[in-house]
């Protein structure tokens, strides 16, 4: 009988450990664990002008973590282009942080080929490190209206942008 | 009036686009090589694979001049401004090296010794003694007597934090089709 229960157990553990596994496989969404707050920083657009995080506070922000030679990345543009028209007016901010691209200079002429229609930005390590580190293009992040990293979507997969949609909604319902 | 300020703006603009090392002919070679290699969508063939198909006697005192001038001059090519000089102008067993030291380093782990990372990386003492030299040449790891077996640490802050976004600065795959000369892709 103590036996019997014991391969239970092991058999319930490997059973919940496989989910776990799996889970993890077909999700490839990283929630954060603490809501740590997003770093603040200064950084240059691609049409030579400065924005700073401070211009954010209050606001949603969806951070696109993106390469102009990222096919993947450059796919979920004209996604983020109708959530920043739809929701803009409601307190969503989409940001291009645009890394491993080279100069402004380099990433403009992409931006406009691109009809990237928010802000783009030119990032750097210690934005990338701010944000908890980056290991795959695109990433992408929400910010909650009091500037604490809600959530953390790395690569592209099926039900992204609906689930990003979703968590925009329920973030821009929040109080500042 | 104007010709000292035509002369003024000339001589300024020259400064500007002078680069601060120079080449010889036969590194200039290369680096042409190179920039029209650039130019073909995701090419970004290295310095040493691009002296091994141009042919001829290159060194490794070429290498580093060239990887000098690359460092110097970022105008060149986009390419330099996105995955950075490093990428183009260290061998693949340099930037192993120092990607692991690197790693190390953050982690508070020693780093392999010398005999470790020629057993690692498959390759022969001289050539782990060879790529420590020249990352020390280019001012990215230093000698360092206390780290014991290995002699060396990372040089600077920025570059414990090298394998940054994807760890793309030392991301070059080399192709090879039939009846081309190699490249390197990222």
């Amino acid at each position: 009988m103590v036996r019997f229960r014991a391969c239970r157990l092991v058999a319930s553990l490997l059973a919940v450990s496989f989910v776990v596994t799996a889970a993890s496989r077909v999700l490839p969404v990283v929630f954060a664990q603490a809501l740590q707050h997003a770093p603040a920083f200064d950084l240059e657009t691609v049409d030579g002008a400065r924005l700073s995080s401070k211009v954010l506070e209050g606001k949603v922000v969806l951070v696109d973590f993106w390469a102009t030679w990222c096919q993947p990345c450059i796919e979920e543009i004209p996604r983020w282009n109708e959530l920043h028209t739809r929701y803009q007016a409601k307190g969503l901010v989409v940001l291009g942080m645009t890394i491993r691209s080279g100069w402004a200079s380099d990433i403009k002429p992409d931006a406009e080929r691109l009809k990237i229609v928010y802000p783009v930005v030119v990032g750097n390590d210690d934005v990338e490190k701010g944000f908890g580190g980056i290991w795959g293009f695109p990433t992408t992040f929400l910010v909650n209206r009091k500037g604490q990293i809600y959530k953390k979507y790395t690569g592209t997969y099926p039900l992204k942008q609906a689930q990003i949609e979703a968590d925009i909604q329920r973030l821009l319902a929040e109080k500042p | 009036m104007i010709f000292t300020a035509v002369l003024f703006a000339a001589s300024h603009v020259a400064a500007q686009t002078t680069p601060s090392v120079t080449l010889t002919d036969k590194q200039q070679k290369v680096l042409d090589y190179m920039l029209t290699d650039w130019n073909k969508q995701m090419h970004i063939t290295g310095v040493g694979l691009a002296m091994h198909n141009v042919g001829g006697q290159y060194s490794p005192d070429d290498r580093y001049a060239i990887g000098v001038f690359l460092r110097s001059n970022p105008r060149l090519h986009r390419t330099l401004r996105t995955f950075g000089w490093e990428t183009a102008t260290l061998t693949h067993t340099e930037k192993l090296i120092a990607r692991i030291v690197s790693r190390a380093e953050r982690q508070n782990q020693p780093p392999p010794t010398r005999e470790e990372f020629a057993r690692i990386l498959e390759v022969s003492p001289d050539v782990v003694r060879d790529a420590l030299k020249m990352l020390e040449r280019f001012g990215i790891m230093r000698p360092d007597a206390a780290i014991k077996g290995l002699g060396y640490r990372i040089a600077e802050d920025r570059y414990q934090d090298w394998e940054g976004a994807m760890r793309i600065t030392f991301m070059n795959h080399r192709v090879q089709v039939e009846g081309e000369k190699p490249f390197e892709v990222f």
